[in-house]
């Protein structure tokens, strides 16, 4: 004896049995993800460009502080390329004479140690 | 990316994420697969822990192989499908034989058949009838007629062809009917015949 030849009463079993399928416990689904970020294969994988100019950001005093590091070279370039007229006169005060340069002929003197 | 944006994507696409280290792509990845693995590991072992414990053994092994999928060679879901049910084959090996036998049928006079059958009941009367199945008819059963998979795709879980399953669903399908049809009358189908 079995149910009915047309499968009817297994079909609605089945279907009962799918309506009662177990779901996942929100503890088994937290041990998943646990596993998932554990194996993934570069987790940080975006951030890592911006932690490493951060990490230069950083070590320079922050972004405040190369800011003014920024603008302080600017005006030095600017100042050297075309200095100001008080900046010349000081210039003038503190080193009157012209400078000059000599070149010495080393290898004569050594020449005549040798020699001597 | 926000989880609303992936529910859409294919499981192909979002392993490729989750390998790109995309967080998210592993939530819904496993929204999607986690409850058909963890319902075909309860059919085929009849015992919850278990099966959690299947569930996250085989989600464990696509998380790992993500880097290394290859794209069209198989359907992630087929993949896992063949991971759980080599996971339940070793466990259901590993058995002692009474805990087959363990597996009680129901009291004709429980009290849920003096009340009526309900939905519940009936899941639970099939479920008693599968776990007494031999273990390939059960898969065949489940992976045909509550997960859905069709025969190309069970022979592709289960390494066979598509003439075995069909021979392994139909021996199933008449056994179950054989074990559930002294209970017609207490599953509300009218009297025994």
């Amino acid at each position: 004896m079995a149910m009915t030849d047309d499968g009817h009463e297994l079909d609605d079993l089945f279907r009962a049995a799918r309506a009662s399928a177990p779901q996942p416990s929100a503890e088994l689904t937290a041990r998943i993800l646990a596993d998932a970020l554990r194996e993934q294969p570069c987790p940080v994988a975006a951030p890592r460009q911006r932690r490493r100019w951060g990490g230069v950001l950083a070590a320079l005093g922050g972004w405040q502080a190369v800011t003014g590091l920024t603008a302080a070279a600017a005006a030095g370039l600017w100042i050297g390329i075309n200095p100001p007229a008080a900046v010349a006169g000081i210039a003038e005060g503190l080193w009157p004479e012209p400078l000059s340069l000599e070149l010495i002929d080393q290898m004569a003197a050594l020449e005549e140690l040798v020699e001597g | 990316m926000p989880f609303d944006a992936l529910t859409e994507a294919s499981d192909e696409a979002l392993l490729v994420l989750y390998a790109n280290g995309d967080p998210v792509a592993a939530r819904v990845l496993t929204a999607r697969l986690a409850p058909r693995a963890l319902g075909f590991a309860s059919r085929m072992l009849a015992d919850r822990a278990e099966a959690e414990d299947v569930t996250q053994e085989a989600l464990l092994r696509l998380w790992r192989i993500a880097p290394d999928w290859r794209q069209g060679e198989a359907r992630i879901s087929t993949w896992l499908y063949r991971v759980v049910a080599n996971l339940c084959t070793d466990r259901l090996r590993r058995r002692v034989p009474l805990a087959l036998d363990a597996v009680a049928e129901p009291e004709d006079d429980a009290p849920g058949a003096l009340a009526g059958m309900i939905e519940a009941d009936r899941a639970a009367a099939l479920q008693a009838a599968l776990a007494r199945l031999p273990d390939r008819q059960r898969e065949a059963v489940v992976l045909r007629h509550l997960e859905g998979l069709s025969n190309p795709e069970i022979a592709e879980v289960m390494g066979i062809g598509i003439e075995a399953v069909e021979s392994l669903t139909a021996r199933g399908k008449r056994a179950l009917a054989v074990a559930l049809a002294r209970r017609r009358g207490e599953l509300g189908y009218g009297d025994d015949r």
